[in-house]
């Protein structure tokens, strides 16, 4: 039986390029402190996103973050200069910033692959670093669903843990004893194995540039 | 379980407190509009990070990686300087960490750490807000109504961690008063 060769992997610096753009952009909508700017700024961004194709949708849905926070800083600004159209200008000017800067991270979260991710991450950081990043990365549904059935079991056994509770001292020392004892020893003990299973199987290994242990 | 961690399994330890610290701002996103209440999960995971394990970067690592996370996850406000909102209540805590040894076996070790970490969330606050260039009037009383709530919520978050090293101590997993005879 013949072995067809694995194809290529594809090159790796589109996705370098979107992560420092995103990064750029969101550094241009930060300084960004006339109109002008901030419009050059925008644009640029609707570039980006419309160059990443990111879905529309969780685009439109973060521009309900903007209204909460442009009234928190527009009371700020009233409450400390008094009411005038430049003061509604300048309030709308620094909240339009801060929620522009967010954008090219949302645009980013949604046209990366985690495999391109992970490659990047192995290019970019020192190799443990990269490793324990990526396993951190891939280990984090399963930590989160152990978290929840300690937390059903605790409840199950008559823990106080209910969002009520909180509002009491019983329920934070509940929390502490009961849920997050628990939860940190299971960390230990994951993360005890995971590297005790990683250095079995020849970590950190030689060749310089593989995606350990997909490649090893 | 072996008591003795590896380096490698520090390391991982320490990527499980980031990567908890973010997935858990993503779960348990209250809707509270209270400035600062996510401080309660940062300062939790970040100090429980410096006294498992032992070394004098453990908050900072922890705090560097969880804002390398937010950055390429695209959470938060602030975009590229989300990582200093992480990194600087992370540095305040390693530096306090090395200013009060014994920190972890006490409530007020524990309690001051938590506000050396909201205090340090309030100045990255403060810095963004200087970037976008607000005025310094508003942007005292922004940094005021924020850094309150960051203090208070991280200081809470803090008093969680005796009663969880207390535990973790009894059983011999603190390999950091072990090694230091501390």
């Amino acid at each position: 039986m013949s072995h067809s060769p694995a194809p290529p992997l594809p090159p790796l610096w589109p996705t370098a390029l979107k992560l420092f753009s995103a990064i750029a952009l969101a550094a241009l909508a930060l300084l960004s402190r006339t109109w002008p700017l901030l419009l050059v700024s925008a644009c640029l961004i609707a570039a980006f996103a419309l160059m990443c194709r990111t879905p529309c949708r969780p685009l439109v849905r973060k521009v309900w973050i903007f209204l909460p926070q442009f009234s928190f800083i527009l009371g700020l600004y009233l409450l400390r200069l008094g009411p005038g159209w430049n003061i509604f200008l300048e309030a709308l000017r620094v909240s339009l910033q801060i929620w522009l800067a967010f954008m090219p991270g949302i645009v980013l979260y949604h046209s990366l692959s985690w495999a391109q991710s992970r490659r990047l991450a192995y290019t970019l950081l020192p190799r443990q670093t990269a490793f324990v990043l990526c396993t951190a990365v891939i280990s984090a549904p399963l930590l989160v669903r152990e978290f929840q059935d300690i937390y059903q079991v605790q409840i199950l056994r008559g823990a106080r843990l209910t969002p009520r509770d909180f509002l009491l001292p019983a329920g934070w020392r509940d929390m502490a004893q009961s849920l997050l004892f628990p939860a940190v020893v299971q960390c230990l003990k994951t993360s005890s194995e995971i590297a005790q299973a990683a250095q079995l199987r020849g970590f950190p290994g030689q060749t310089k540039g593989e995606i350990w242990p997909y490649d090893a | 379980m072996t008591h003795d961690q590896t380096a490698l399994g520090h390391a991982l330890f320490l990527g499980f407190c980031a990567v908890l610290l973010v997935s858990s701002k993503i779960l348990f996103r209250w809707h509270l509009h209270i400035p600062g209440h996510s401080m309660l999960i940062v300062s939790f995971f970040l100090l429980l990070g410096r006294a498992v394990v032992p070394s004098k970067t453990a908050a900072g690592t922890v705090g560097l990686w969880a804002g390398l996370m937010v950055v390429v996850l695209g959470l938060g406000k602030g975009g590229p300087l989300q990582i200093i909102k992480y990194l600087l209540p992370a540095l305040g805590v390693d530096l306090g960490a090395l200013l009060i040894p014994g920190w972890a076996r006490h409530i007020w070790g524990c309690a001051l750490l938590g506000i050396v970490a909201g205090l340090g969330k309030t100045g990255a606050d403060i810095f963004v807000d200087w970037v976008v260039g607000m005025d310094p009037g508003v942007l005292f009383l922004h940094a005021t109504a924020k850094g309150v709530g960051a203090v208070v919520f991280s200081l809470l978050g803090a008093l969680l961690l005796p009663p969880v090293l207390s535990r973790l101590r009894a059983h011999g997993l603190l390999q950091e008063e072990r090694a230091t005879g501390d």
